[in-house]
Order: C-alpha cells, then sequence, then structure tokens
C-alpha cells in the first residue's frame, strides 16, 4: 500500500470518527428494527458480516457484500422470532453481465399487541399495535472490474423506505446505506466500511433521526483443508464511540465439503455480552442450489432469538 | 282528658302528613291541539298573557329581558331560510346570528304574538345551560401548590371558561382570586356582570386560578346554545388551549351525546380544544328507563302501577324544572309523549304543569316543564304521558330537587355525554383518598354506552364566591386548572396529550381501571401514573413507572434491536422505579418498541415490551 493509499485511508477515518462523535447513543434514533440481524448467517455469527461477499444478506449488512453474486440470480427469505414478535424478510438480486448487481429487499416486524391499560378518548382501554416495514433497492459491483486497483474492492449502495406505526402516530423514514469492502490476496482478507441506515424519520410531531451504524468490518477466510475452509468476521460500530463502548460482533463460520456449515460467534457491548451459533446446509440441484440457516443469539435485552433463512441461487454462474 | 283531646286531633294531623301514593289518573293534562302557530306551547301562552304579566312570565322561566326590552328566541326552521328570515324582519324581530337550521333572534315581548302565523318554523325559548353548582353548600379551597412547585403555574396556556354568569369580578381580583389580566365577553347581551346572572362563573375561574395562577383566562358569558358557539368561535380565535364549561343543557340530546351543544363541543375538540365538563349532580335527579304502561292508561309507571315520580314538598315560589327526552333521532321525532308537573292537592295529583309539544316526525324528541310551586306547601312530582307511537327509553332530569325513582347510571348531562367531553365527576376533599363520590355526582355510561365521567376532580373547596363551592360546577375546574399546568409544563403538546395524561396520572378509585363513577379516578398530577405491569405505553409526558420492583432490583431497557438504551435500578422500599425516558448520554429516548428486563434482588429476571409514542417534543 503506498503512502497515497495510506493518506485516504487515514482522511476517511478521521472524518468517520467525527461524524460518529455526533452521533446519538442507543435509544435517541428510531427505526432500530433496521439493525436487526435477520439473515441465518450472520445472525449465527454474533451479527458480524459487514466484510462478506456474494450474500444478499448485505441489504441488511453492507451494500457491497452483494456486488458479486455467484449466480446470476438469488433470492432469499428469513424468519426470526422472538420475544412477542416475529421478524421476516424477503430478498432477491440480479447481476448483469457486465457484473453489475441489482437488489431489492423488504423486511418488517409484527408484534403482538401490547396490552395498554390506557384509556384513550372513546374512553376504553384497548391493546395498542406496532408494525414495522421498510423496503431497500440498490446496486452493487466490484469497482475493480470497471477502475484498475491493487485489490478487489466492493462497492454498494441502497436506498430505501421504512414506516413504523405505534399505535395511533406513524413515523416515516428515507433511509440510505452505502459501504465499501477491499479484498486483499483475492479474497482470503477483507476490510470494510459502512454506514447503514442513515436517515430522517418524521412522525406528525418530530423529525428525528434513524438508527444509522458506522461499521467497521474485517474478514479473513482460509482453506484450512481441502474440503475445509475457515471464515472469521469481526464488525465493530464505531458509531459507538461516541461515549460507550463499542460493540464488538465476532463469528468463525467453518465449512466442510461445500455442503455443511457450522457457525459461532458473540456480542459484546455496553450491558450486552451474548453467544451465537448456528448451521446451514447447502443442497445442489443441477446448476443451481438452495441453502438453509439456522440460527439462535442470546440476546439479552429480549431473550434468545431464533432465526432460519433460505436461499437459493440460480441463473449463469 | 289532655289525651283524649290528641286522640281527637290525630285524624287531621295524619292527613296533614299524609304521604301521597303516587298514582295520577288525571288523563286531561292541557294539550294544545291543533296549533296553527310557529310559537312552542310555553310561547303562545305567554303571548296571550296580559303585556303587564310578561316580564314575570319570562324571568320565570329564566329568560331575561334585555336592557332594550326585548327577549332573545330560537326559531327552528324547517323550511324556507330566507322566507323565514324575512318573515321574522318584517314583524320586527332583529336577527342577531344563526347556525345550521337555527336562528337567535330579538323582539319585544308585545311582538311575540305576531311571529305564530311564520310558516316552516318552529319558535321556542333558547336553550340555557345550567350551574351544575349546589348552592348554599360551604367549600374548602382546593390547594394547588403541590403542582406549582416546579414551575408549573400554568404559564402560556389560555383557559377559557364559558359560564351563564359573572358577578363581583373586581372583588375576586382584588382578593388575588383572579389575575387583573382576566379577559371578559358577553355574547348575552345583557351586560357581563349582572347580578341575577349570578357568580357561578367567576367562583368556577377562581378554582382555575389557583390550580393554575399564571393561566391566561378568558370569561365568556353566554345564555343561548348559539351564543355557546360564538363563544367557543371567539376562544378558538384567541388560542385557547382549554375550555371549562360547568354547565348543563338539558332537552337537548338523548343522552349519546347527540345534541346541539355536544356536536358544538366535539368540533370543539375535533379543533384542538380539550373540553373540560362537569358531569353534572344529578345522580339523584336522573331517572331512565323503556316506558312501561301497565295499567293501560298511557301513563309511565314508575314502579307497578305507581305513575307519579315525586319531586318531594315544595313551598309557594320554589322553582321547578323538569326535563324530559327519549330516544327517537334528535330533531326526528314522531313518538309524541307529554310531561307534566303534578301537585298534591290532600286527597289526590293534580296536573300543575305540563309540556306537550306536537312530535309528529320532524320535531325534537324532548318536553319541558319550568315554573314555580305555588300556594300551599305540599308535594309535587311528574308524570310521563305517551300520546301517541311507541314505547321509547324515557330519560328524565330534575333540576331542582332529588326524585322519588332515581336512575344514578346514565346521569351524566349534556354536554358532558360528548365525545370530545372531559366530563369530570366530583369528590369531596374530605373523602378525596379513597372516595366514595359525591352522592350526586353524575355517572355514566352514556345511552350509547360509553364510559363517563373520565375522571373526578376535588369539590367543596374553599372560594371566595361560593363560601364552600360543591359540585361537579368545583371539580371541574379542578381538572381544568390542572390540564392547564401539565400544558404549561409540555407546551407543544397537544389536546390530546394531555387529556390522555390526566387520564394516565389518575389515581384509580372504584372498580378497577375505568369506571362510570369515577372515570380512571382521582386527577393527580403530582403522583404518577402507576404502570398496572411495564408492558405499557409511554405517551411522551412525565417518567415512566416499573412497578412491583422491590428495593435492589435494576430495570434494563433494550432497543428492538437488542442494543442497551438505559438502565435504572430501584432506590427505594416503594415498589416504584422510575426511568426519565432518556439514555446515558441524556439524550430522549425515541418512538420505538423497547424491551424493558427486571432484574429482581432474587436474581430472576423479567421480560416485557414498553411502547414510547412521542406525540410532542419535549
Amino acid at each position: 500500500m503506498n503512502g497515497m493509499n495510506r493518506g485516504a485511508i487515514n482522511y476517511v477515518l478521521a472524518i468517520v470518527c467525527i461524524a460518529s462523535s455526533l452521533f446519538p447513543y442507543a435509544g435517541a434514533a428510531s427505526f432500530d428494527f433496521m439493525n436487526i440481524d435477520i439473515g441465518g448467517r450472520s445472525a449465527a455469527m454474533g451479527g458480524a458480516g459487514a466484510a462478506s461477499y456474494g450474500t444478499l444478506e448485505g441489504l441488511a449488512k453492507n451494500p457491497a457484500a452483494f456486488a458479486s453474486l455467484p449466480t446470476e440470480q438469488q433470492a432469499e427469505a428469513a424468519y426470526s422470532f422472538y420475544l412477542s414478535s416475529m421478524l421476516w424478510s424477503g430478498a432477491y438480486g440480479y447481476r448483469f453481465d457486465n457484473g453489475i448487481v441489482l437488489a431489492v429487499g423488504a423486511r418488517g416486524v409484527i408484534y403482538d399487541p401490547i396490552a395498554a391499560g390506557i384509556p384513550y378518548a372513546t374512553g376504553t382501554s384497548t391493546n395498542i399495535n406496532a408494525l414495522d416495514v421498510a423496503a431497500v433497492a440498490g446496486a452493487a459491483c466490484t469497482l475493480s472490474r470497471f477502475i484498475p486497483l491493487p485489490f478487489i474492492c466492493d462497492i454498494g449502495m441502497t436506498m430505501g423506505y421504512a414506516y413504523e406505526g405505534l399505535d395511533d402516530i406513524s413515523l416515516s423514514a428515507f433511509i440510505v446505506s452505502a459501504g465499501g469492502t477491499a479484498w486483499f490476496i483475492e479474497r482470503m482478507f477483507g476490510v470494510s466500511f459502512t454506514v447503514r441506515n442513515l436517515g430522517i424519520a418524521g412522525s406528525p410531531y418530530e423529525t428525528i433521526p434513524t438508527a444509522a451504524e458506522f461499521i467497521l468490518g474485517g474478514a479473513c477466510n482460509l482453506d484450512l483443508a481441502p474440503e475445509l475452509k475457515v471464515s472469521i468476521m469481526l464488525d465493530t460500530d464505531i458509531g459507538a464511540l461516541a461515549g460507550v463502548f463499542p460493540s464488538v460482533r465476532g463469528g468463525v463460520e467453518l465449512t466442510i465439503v461445500r455442503m455443511f456449515f457450522v457457525r459461532a460467534g458473540g456480542v459484546f457491548a455496553d450491558h450486552q455480552t451474548d453467544i451465537s451459533a448456528g448451521g446451514g446446509v447447502r443442497i445442489p440441484l443441477g446448476a443451481t442450489w438452495f441453502t438453509a440457516d439456522y440460527s439462535f443469539l442470546t440476546a439479552s435485552g429480549i431473550g434468545t432469538r431464533h432465526a432460519v433463512s433460505i436461499a437459493w441461487a440460480f441463473g449463469k454462474r | 282528658m289532655g289525651t283524649i283531646r290528641l286522640y281527637l286531633l290525630l285524624p287531621a294531623f295524619l292527613a296533614a302528613q299524609y304521604v301521597p301514593h303516587g298514582h295520577f289518573q288525571d288523563a286531561g293534562a292541557p294539550r294544545e291541539t291543533g296549533r296553527p302557530t310557529a310559537l312552542s306551547m310555553h310561547l303562545a301562552e305567554i303571548a296571550n298573557d296580559a303585556p303587564g304579566l310578561m316580564p314575570s312570565r319570562f324571568a320565570e322561566r329564566g329568560v331575561r329581558i334585555r336592557p332594550d326590552g326585548t327577549v332573545t328566541l330560537h326559531a327552528y326552521v324547517k323550511g324556507d331560510d330566507a322566507a323565514v328570515r324575512s318573515a321574522l324582519a318584517v314583524r320586527g324581530a332583529q336577527i342577531l346570528r344563526a347556525h345550521t337550521n337555527i336562528i337567535e333572534f330579538t323582539v319585544p315581548p308585545s311582538g311575540i304574538a305576531a311571529l305564530s302565523d311564520i310558516p316552516g318554523v318552529h319558535i321556542r325559548e333558547p336553550l340555557r345551560p345550567y350551574p351544575l353548582a349546589i348552592e348554599g353548600e360551604n367549600v374548602v379551597l382546593t390547594k394547588a401548590s403541590n403542582m406549582q412547585t416546579n414551575g408549573w403555574r400554568g404559564q402560556n396556556v389560555k383557559v377559557g371558561i364559558i359560564d351563564g354568569g359573572f358577578w363581583s369580578n373586581t372583588q375576586a381580583i382584588a382578593a388575588g382570586e383572579l389575575p387583573s389580566a382576566v379577559i371578559t365577553r358577553d355574547f348575552t347581551g345583557t351586560g357581563f356582570e349582572a347580578s341575577a346572572d349570578g357568580k357561578h362563573g367567576t367562583a368556577v375561574a377562581e378554582v382555575v386560578h389557583e390550580m393554575a395562577p399564571l393561566a391566561q383566562l378568558y370569561l365568556c358569558k353566554v345564555s343561548s346554545s348559539l351564543q355557546l358557539k360564538d363563544a367557543i368561535d371567539y376562544c378558538k380565535a384567541q388560542g385557547v388551549q382549554i375550555i371549562n364549561h360547568s354547565m348543563g343543557w338539558f332537552g337537548d340530546g338523548t343522552g349519546k351525546g347527540d345534541g346541539y351543544t355536544a356536536w358544538l363541543v366535539d368540533k370543539a375538540a375535533a379543533d384542538g380544544i380539550l373540553w373540560v365538563n362537569s358531569a353534572g349532580n344529578h345522580a339523584q335527579r336522573h331517572w331512565m328507563g323503556m316506558y312501561t304502561d301497565n295499567n293501560g292508561d298511557t301513563y309511565h309507571d314508575f314502579s307497578g302501577s305507581v305513575n307519579v315520580n315525586q319531586i318531594g314538598t315544595l313551598a309557594s315560589g320554589a322553582s321547578i324544572k323538569v326535563f324530559l327526552t327519549w330516544d327517537d333521532a334528535w330533531g326526528m321525532s314522531g313518538n309524541d309523549y307529554a310531561l307534566s308537573v303534578v301537585r298534591w292537592n290532600g286527597s289526590s295529583w293534580v296536573t300543575f304543569a305540563t309540556g306537550n309539544e306536537v312530535q309528529n316526525g320532524d320535531d325534537f324528541p324532548s318536553e319541558a316543564v319550568i315554573t314555580s310551586a305555588s300556594g300551599v306547601t305540599t308535594a309535587y312530582g311528574f308524570v310521563v304521558r305517551k300520546v301517541s307511537g311507541s314505547a321509547r327509553t324515557l330519560k328524565v332530569y330534575c333540576l331542582n330537587s332529588d326524585i322519588q325513582y332515581q336512575t344514578a347510571a346514565g346521569s351524566v348531562t349534556t354536554p358532558a355525554d360528548a365525545k370530545g367531553a372531559f366530563a369530570v365527576g366530583a369528590i369531596d376533599y374530605l373523602n378525596w383518598t379513597a372516595g366514595p363520590q359525591e352522592s350526586y355526582s353524575s355517572q355514566g355510561p352514556t345511552s350509547d354506552g360509553r364510559i363517563k365521567p373520565e375522571i373526578c376532580g376535588v369539590d367543596n373547596n374553599t372560594n371566595l364566591m361560593q363560601g364552600r363551592f360543591q359540585g361537579t360546577s368545583s371539580a371541574a375546574p379542578c381538572v381544568a386548572g390542572a390540564a392547564a399546568v401539565l400544558w404549561s409544563a409540555y407546551q407543544t403538546c397537544a389536546a390530546r396529550d394531555v387529556w390522555n395524561a390526566l387520564m394516565h396520572y389518575a389515581r384509580d378509585l372504584g372498580a378497577a381501571g375505568m369506571d362510570s363513577i369515577y372515570g380512571a379516578g382521582a386527577v393527580d398530577i403530582t403522583v404518577f401514573k402507576r404502570y398496572a405491569a411495564i408492558n405499557n405505553a409511554y405517551r411522551g409526558v412525565g417518567d415512566v413507572i416499573f412497578d412491583g420492583t422491590p428495593l435492589g432490583s435494576t430495570v434494563s431497557i433494550y432497543s428492538i434491536a437488542g442494543k442497551f438504551v438505559a438502565a435504572v435500578t430501584a432506590v427505594d422500599a416503594t415498589g416504584s422505579t422510575h426511568w426519565n425516558v432518556r439514555n446515558p448520554g441524556g439524550q430522549k429516548v425515541m418512538p420505538g418498541v423497547y424491551y424493558c428486563t427486571v432484574k429482581f434482588p432474587d436474581g430472576s429476571t423479567r421480560t416485557e415490551r414498553l411502547m414510547i409514542v412521542r406525540s410532542r417534543i419535549d
């Protein structure tokens, strides 16, 4: 890495640190449901996965991660459940011949009614309901296919709309996520930076920031044996540098004979130490394959969260 | 010998003390038959009186003669509005205001008879408000100091007090019971301060001022429903946020919030005004039930074959005001009922006064008798007769006396029965801790099943104007003042937020939760609402309080994504832990669903959800 690159990286880091220092503590922003780890893979690895590639989980983690879909098309659906709440998501991505990938996705949270006990103008108590819905669309590509670079560089960006209904108040938000991942020695080592879910939300009464995250991610993919691969992922929320202990998310994935996955990870954050684990299987079907994953996370604040996901990769490789 | 004389006198004594039974067989109650006139029955009677008697007849019915010698009347237009206006003008009437199909006008008493031939109109005395106070009782002042210690004194909050009479304002200002900057407005044309209209409104304003001394008060005097509309419009134009109306409008609506004044209240509420209304003092002066005629005499039987509902023994000159409505669509009644006040003449009940308008399909389902007792002191009562049509649910209010057959349930008055009205019941300050409510405090539900009142306020306050100010008239401004105090603390919130906060903070009394006696409970803005469980919603005012958290418990709050937001620890043995809804950085926590995990001293945990809904910015 030459001096110019080092200078650029330092410059970016300085901007990130300044921006993140202005960022609020947890709770001072809305639409945090956008930051729930739902995919079976990343959730099993403690939520790490910003420096991934070839996965539609990038719509939530880092748009650069869907820059290099292994097949022309990919579809994915996930379902997660935890205390009195359910989260679902779906995504679809299409890779053009020139390598640009367009992807769309949606997610939402369905809450069991919350007993209110609050008498409203009707004079009767009632349950109160909440609903979260979001839809995003974006594009990603491997920049190094178009510009000569000494490393592989994936970039991506998504934009979306989110809605949160809280009893009689509704909030709407426009959100933007963008990220880039630099890969070295093919895709053995990766470093990513992501700004996700940055936006402005509004209700009839106020305008507030969305729960944006500034994530630095790292990945290491190693072939331990001909049919045994290990991936190590590490993310840190540098937005938390504003005043509390930065959250660190990490995980390990073992890929056995390219079909079976075993994963484990953990989350270390302010008032939070949780572990996660899960597994998956990939079933080839001609030129396509299905993947099914399961994970759980002992989220200390909201109880154990389970997630299942399926993905279908099809079309030209 | 003396004993023998006593025995001889006994029959006469018993006769004098005889409590009359309640059966009335006089089917000859006067009825205006074939009425060709546009005038109501009572107006027609007055129009036929000698001119010299008219002022006293109007005064008896509570209608004031204006300084210019005219009286204010309402014309309910059923036909061509322009033609009616023209006909009124030709006959010397001066139109003051109009709304929907109602025209308010003045006319000399001598000119009333000339109005009788106007087609397509029904002319009657205006609906008028009645103070919901019990006069002559002593009062102890409500102390609002505990709500003012934090600097919440109603500053920057405008409170309108719409009432029927203001008097001695100068005295109240001089005594510090009213602010010197009070703004007054008369909509009656009879002068803002008129001793004949009483000082009820001044007493009400005094309570608001005690509670919220820095609130800007707008005192509006009205004596008709159209004047009420103008007063509301005026308040709206002045940016008034809270209106207190310690008055009831009888003979207007069927208890479903369907009368004209209830419509005005709903509209004001929709326009963002918090409308605080006394629930009424008629729990023992109200009867409601289905028309029943067990003996085929067309008179309603209140019990068995008893068709007289007694209103007590009255001396000459005692006021009698009885109002009857039934559950026909308002303004479209085709079931004809008559209401009569009857008098015990020593041997039987005889008709004393009757309200018997025609209901033939386009009329109000209401009758009223407003009169005064006369002659020797004796028992009075009222009867209801079905003239034609089908059996309906009847609703009767007697304003001046408790009645023999009472129905406390549903006794909430109009417009407190409106959906947009924040109806207030009354609890004596001596019973404030645990109740009961005042025995006369009107109760819900409304005739369409809504819980009323919303809340209870303190009555029996010491009051410069009233001495001891008793009744829901006193309780309502206590709540209006509490609302002003809250609003001054959270000045960007909306009326609904204040409504919710008052309900939220109310100290539950009676049956758990909302009930039709206390509503949400006793108004209490110094004690935060205890959540029955933490599984609840926070609406942007005050602290979230986690109950059932003994000393040593810790409550941790997490976002929906599992991020730590805040933690609070129970620091005393009250069992309640307060969270100021801010994170460790001091930033307010934004709307959303959060998870709250309580870790108890024994190591066990409990996790539930909390919704934060901010409808204001603090």
